[in-house]
C-alpha cells in the first residue's frame, strides 16, 4: 500500500499514537538532557550525598524516607556515593538510546546490503551467506559479550587507566551490530527472492535496466517496511540487553550514567532504600513496552491484510 | 410455481465490515433455481457472484459480514442467521461447492480417494471405510478417472482431473444444489470443454440443481438453462439463456455478450465495449486487410531452450525445434496450451532467456547472448518491448506512474527530467490515460487502466517490435475488448510490428495477420490467419478450434 494510506491507519491507531509520543518524550528527553539537568542546578557524577552533609546517614543510605526525595533531589539519591537519581536517570536514556539506535543503523545497512545481495544474486553467494548465518545464529552471543567486555580491556587498556568511553560505547556498538544483522538480512533475503520472481523485475531487465537499477530503484523500495518493523522491534531488545549487560558488570562502566548499573546498585540495597530500584526500572519498562507497541503499530499499518 | 425451487434466494444483501466502513457487496437480490436447472450467474469481476455462491453455503465470516434476506434449500430451514450445527448439516450434503482452484481445494497429504470417502463419511457417519471407499471408486469412476488412480495424491494429476476429482467430492453425497464458482477458468480451452460436458452430463443424470457462477458468456451459452446478469453488487437483467445471448434488454448484457470476440466475428474490427456498446467501424481501415508485409524484423531458426533439472533430473525441454519469422509491420501470433512454449520464446526474443540452441536474429543481428550480455540486451531493448500478462504483477507497486513510464527514456535516452516528463504525458494521452495520473501509484488503478501503463511503458521509446504475452487474458471481457482496441489502434497509428501471444483463439482470430500454433515446444502449424481457421492442416489445430465455446 502507499504511504498515504499507511499513515493514515497508523493516525487512526490510538495505541499507536499514545507509544509514539511516549517514544518522542523519551528521544526529546535524551537530547535536551544536559539542559534540563543545567536548569535542574545538577549533574550526574556530582556526589552530593558525600559532599553534603545530612543527606546520607554513616552506612551509606539516604537520610530522608523513599530513598532521599526532596525539594532538592526530585527523585531521592543514589545510595553511597550519593549521586542525584533525575540527573542520572537523563544521561541514562543517552547511553540507552545512542548504542541502541547506532546499533540500529547499523544493523539496518548491513542488514539491507547483504540481504538484498544475497537474495537478489543467488547461487553460490546466497550458499555462503546461510552458511555464515547459520554459524552467527549458532553463536553463544551473550557468553561472546560477557568475555568480550574483559578481553578488550585487558588487550587495550592500560592496569592503571580506565577504559575511555568511546570504546566501551565502540565494543558494545559492534557486537550488537555483528550479530543484529543476521535475523534482518535473512528476512530481506526472502522478501528480495519472492520479490525477484515478480513480473516488475522482469519488466525492467526488459527495458533494459542496470543490475543497479533493479537493486536500487525497483527492489529496495519493497523492503523498506519490514526493515522498518524489524528495526522497531531490534531497539527495545538493544536497550534491554545493553542495561542486563551493565547488570552484569560487563557494560558501560562508572562514571557514565546508566539504567542496568542503576538496576544492578538498586538491587544490592533493595531491602534498605527499594525507591532507588523503582526509578529506572520503570523507567526501562514504560521505554521499551512504549517502544515495541510502536513496532507492533508500525507492522499493522504497513500489513496490506490489516489495511483493507 | 408449481414446483418447490431446489434454491430460492430473496433480497439477499450482503455487506462486508470494512475498517473504511461497511461496503456493500450485493444488493437486493432473489432468483430461484428449479430442480434439475442450471442458472449462470454472469458478471464481471467485483459484480458479487461469488459473494452469493459463498452466501449460499453460510461461508462468509459472520464478523465481518452482515447478510440480511433469506436463502432457502428446496423446503429446507432458512440459511440466513442460521446456527453452524444447521449450516454443517447442509453444506457437503444438501448443496455442494465446486471451487476454481482445484489445486487448493485438494489437501496436497491426501490421496484422492480419501479425500472423497472422507466428504462421504462427514455425512453418512455410520457407513464404514470400506463402503466409503467403495463409493469413493464408483465417483471416480463416473467422473471419468479409473478407480485405480483412488491412491493418488492431488499433485499425480493434470488439472482437468483435479477439477473433475474436486466435481466427484461434490456429488459423493448427491446434493439438491451444485455450486459452481468459476469451475473452468483456470483450464485450457479443450480440457474445459471437456469437464463443461462431463458437468452437464452429471447434472441432467441426476437432476441436481446447478448455480454456475461465471465471468465467460461462452461457457454461460454451452451449460445454463438461464442466465443473471450482475454489475456491481445488482441484478440487471434476468431469462434464458439464449434470449439473453441474442437480444438482451438492457445494454450492459449486450455489450458483455459482444465484447468477447468469437470466430464468427470480423477480424480487425472494433469491439464493443459498455461505455461504446454499438462501435462505428474505423474509417481509415479495410476490416480484414493488413499493410503488406515487407521484409523480416525478427526471426528464431530451429531454436531450442532447456530448463535445466533440479539435481539429477535431466533438463526439461520448453521449445523444441521452432522456425519463426516476424515480418515489419506484420502481426504474429502464437497459440498454444498452458505449457507449449509460447512464453519462453517470447522472453528469447526479449533477450531475457538465452536459447540452448538454435538462431535468433532481430534486423539480421543474432541476439541469442543477449540473456547473458549486458550490453546487447540494453541495445535490443531499445527496439522490442515486452507488455506482460499480469498488470498487477508487472508495475512495481512503489513507484510512480511518471517514474515507471519514464524508466526506458533515463535507460535509453539522455533526455532531461522535463523533457521526459513531457513525453510520459504525451504517452498516456497516446493510451488513453492523462496528465493528472502521472504522479499515481498502480494501486490506485483498475486492472484496464494498469495494461494500459504497461502498454504505454512498452511504447516510451518508440520499438520496432512489441512482444505482447498474453496482454488481455487477466482482464475481464469489456476490460480486454478495450485493451484489444487500443491496441488495434496505436498498430495502425505507429505501424507497429507484434507478436501477439494468446491461448485464446478467438482473440488471435481477431487480432492477428498470420497464426503459428504451439504444441509442448513443437511448432505445429503456421499460415496466414484465414488459412489456419478456414481449413486447419494439423489435427491439434482442429481439435483447438472445436473446444473454442
Amino acid at each position: 500500500m502507499a504511504a498515504v494510506s499507511m499513515t493514515q491507519v497508523f493516525r487512526r491507531d490510538r495505541v499507536g499514537m499514545v507509544s509514539l509520543a511516549v517514544v518522542g518524550f523519551f528521544v526529546l528527553l535524551a537530547v535536551t538532557a544536559p539542559l534540563i539537568t543545567a536548569l535542574y542546578g545538577k549533574n550526574p557524577t556530582e556526589h552530593y550525598g558525600q559532599n553534603e552533609t545530612g543527606l546520607l546517614s554513616p552506612e551509606g543510605l539516604p537520610v530522608l524516607p523513599n530513598g532521599g526525595i526532596s525539594a532538592e533531589h526530585w527523585f531521592g539519591i543514589e545510595p553511597g556515593l550519593g549521586r542525584d537519581v533525575l540527573a542520572q536517570l537523563l544521561h541514562g536514556i543517552r547511553t540507552s538510546l545512542l548504542i541502541a539506535f547506532a546499533s540500529a543503523a547499523v544493523v539496518a545497512v548491513v542488514g539491507v546490503a547483504v540481504g538484498v545481495t544475497a537474495g537478489y544474486l543467488s547461487g553460490l553467494v546466497d550458499r555462503a551467506f546461510t552458511f555464515v548465518c547459520n554459524v552467527l545464529l549458532a553463536f553463544p552471543a551473550l557468553l561472546f559479550l560477557l568475555t568480550l567486555g574483559p578481553v578488550v580491556q585487558t588487550r587495550f587498556v592500560g592496569p592503571e587507566e580506565s577504559e575511555p568511553a568511546w570504546m566501551q560505547f565502540t565494543v558494545l556498538i559492534l557486537v550488537f551490530s555483528a550479530f543484529g544483522w543476521v535475523p534482518l538480512a535473512m528476512v530481506l533475503r526472502t522478501v528480495v527472492r519472492s520479490l525477484r520472481e515478480r513480473e516488475f523485475v522482469e519488466a525492467a531487465r526488459a527495458l533494459g535496466a542496470s543490475r543497479r537499477h533493479i537493486v536500487f530503484r525497483e527492489l529496495l523500495p519493497n523492503v523498506w517496511a519490514p526493515v522498518l518493523v524489524h528495526l522497531t522491534l531490534a531497539v527495545p531488545a538493544i536497550v534491554t540487553t545493553e542495561a542486563a549487560l551493565s547488570f552484569l558488570g560487563v557494560g558501560i562502566n562508572e562514571p557514565l550514567p546508566d539504567w542496568g548499573r542503576m538496576i544492578s546498585r538498586g538491587s544490592e540495597v533493595f531491602y534498605d532504600d527499594p525507591t532507588y530500584m523503582v526509578f529506572p526500572g520503570v523507567s526501562l519498562l514504560v521505554f521499551v513496552l512504549a517502544f515495541n507497541l510502536l513496532g507492533d503499530a508500525v507492522r499493522d499499518a504497513l500489513d496490506p491484510h490489516t489495511v483493507r | 410455481m408449481s414446483r418447490p425451487s431446489a434454491l430460492r434466494v430473496r433480497d439477499l444483501t450482503v455487506t462486508f465490515g470494512t475498517a473504511r466502513g461497511p461496503v456493500p457487496a450485493v444488493r437486493d437480490i432473489s432468483f430461484d433455481v428449479a430442480p434439475g436447472e442450471v442458472l449462470g450467474l454472469v458478471g464481471e469481476s467485483g459484480s458479487g457472484k461469488s459473494t452469493i455462491g459463498l452466501a449460499a453455503l453460510g461461508l462468509h465470516d459472520p464478523a465481518r459480514t452482515h447478510i440480511e434476506g433469506s436463502i432457502r434449500l428446496g423446503g429446507g430451514p432458512e440459511l440466513v442467521g442460521a446456527p453452524e450445527s444447521v449450516l454443517k448439516r447442509v453444506r457437503g450434503a444438501r448443496a455442494a461447492m465446486v471451487f476454481q482452484d482445484a489445486l487448493d481445494a485438494l489437501s496436497p497429504y491426501h490421496t484422492i480417494g480419501a479425500q472423497i470417502a472422507e466428504a462421504y463419511r462427514v455425512h453418512h457417519p455410520k457407513a464404514g471405510r470400506r463402503v466409503a471407499r467403495q463409493r469413493a471408486a464408483a465417483m471416480l469412476e463416473r467422473v471419468g478417472i479409473p478407480a485405480a488412480r483412488a491412491s493418488d495424491h492431488p499433485h499425480h494429476l493434470s488439472g482437468g482431473m483435479r477439477q473433475r476429482v474436486v466435481i466427484a467430492m461434490a456429488l459423493v453425497n448427491d446434493p439438491d444444489v451444485l455450486i459452481a464458482d468459476e469451475p473452468t477458468t483456470a483450464l485450457d480451452a479443450r480440457v474445459q470443454r471437456q469437464v463443461l460436458d462431463l458437468i452437464r452430463e452429471l447434472q441432467t443424470e441426476t437432476g441436481t440443481a446447478m448455480l454456475l457462477i461465471t465471468h465467460d458468456v461462452g461457457v454461460v451459452a454451452a451449460t445454463c438453462h438461464r442466465m443473471l446478469v450482475l454489475r456491481a453488487g445488482e441484478a440487471l437483467e434476468e431469462g434464458p439463456t439464449t434470449r439473453l445471448l441474442t437480444s438482451a434488454a438492457h445494454s450492459y448484457t449486450r455489450a458483455l455478450v459482444q465484447a468477447a470476440p468469437t470466430l464468427r466475428t470480423p477480424p480487425r474490427s472494433r469491439l464493443p465495449t459498455v461505455e461504446d456498446p454499438e462501435p462505428k467501424p474505423r474509417a481509415t481501415a479495410r476490416p480484414g486487410t493488413a499493410p503488406a508485409p515487407t521484409g523480416v524484423l525478427a526471426e528464431l531458426r530451429d531454436l531450442r531452450v532447456e530448463y535445466p533439472g533440479r539435481r539429477r533430473f535431466r533438463p526439461h525441454t520448453a521449445v523444441d525445434g521452432v522456425s519463426l519469422h516476424v515480418s515489419r509491420g506484420e502481426t504474429l501470433g502464437l497459440v498454444g496450451e498452458s505449457g507449449s512454449g509460447k512464453s519462453t520464446i517470447a522472453r528469447v526474443l526479449a533477450g531475457l532467456r538465452r536459447p540452448t540452441g538454435g538462431e535468433v536474429r532481430f534486423d539480421g543481428r543474432d541476439i541469442s547472448g543477449a540473456a547473458t550480455n549486458a550490453r546487447l540486451r540494453r541495445e535490443l531493448s531499445r527496439d522490442v518491448q515486452l507488455v506482460f500478462q499480469d498488470p498487477y504483477a508487472s508495475l512495481n507497486p512503489r513507484r510512480t506512474v511518471e517514474q515507471i513510464v519514464t524508466t526506458p527514456l533515463r535507460v535509453h535516452t539522455d533526455l532531461d527530467a522535463a523533457r521526459r516528463r513531457d513525453r510520459a504525458v504525451e504517452l498516456l494521452e497516446q493510451v488513453g490515460l492523462s496528465a493528472s495520473h502521472l504522479s499515481r501509484h498502480p494501486h490506485e488503478f483498475s486492472g484496464g487502466q494498469r495494461q494500459r501503463i504497461g502498454i504505454a511503458r512498452a511504447l516510451a521509446v518508440r520499438p520496432r517490435l512489441v512482444i505482447a504475452d498474453e496482454p488481455v487474458s487477466a482482464l475481464d471481457v469489456s476490460v480486454q475488448a478495450q485493451v484489444l482496441n487500443l491496441l488495434m489502434d496505436l498498430r495502425e497509428e505507429l505501424g507497429l510490428s507484434l507478436l501477439f501471444i494468446s491461448h485464446d483463439l478467438a482473440v488471435v482470430r481477431h487480432f492477428c495477420d498470420r497464426i503459428a500454433v504451439l504444441k509442448d515446444g513443437r511448432l505445429v502449424e503456421a499460415g496466414p490467419r484465414d488459412t489456419v481457421f478456414d481449413t486447419p492442416a494439423a489435427p491439434y489445430t482442429k481439435e483447438l478450434l472445436a473446444a473454442v465455446l
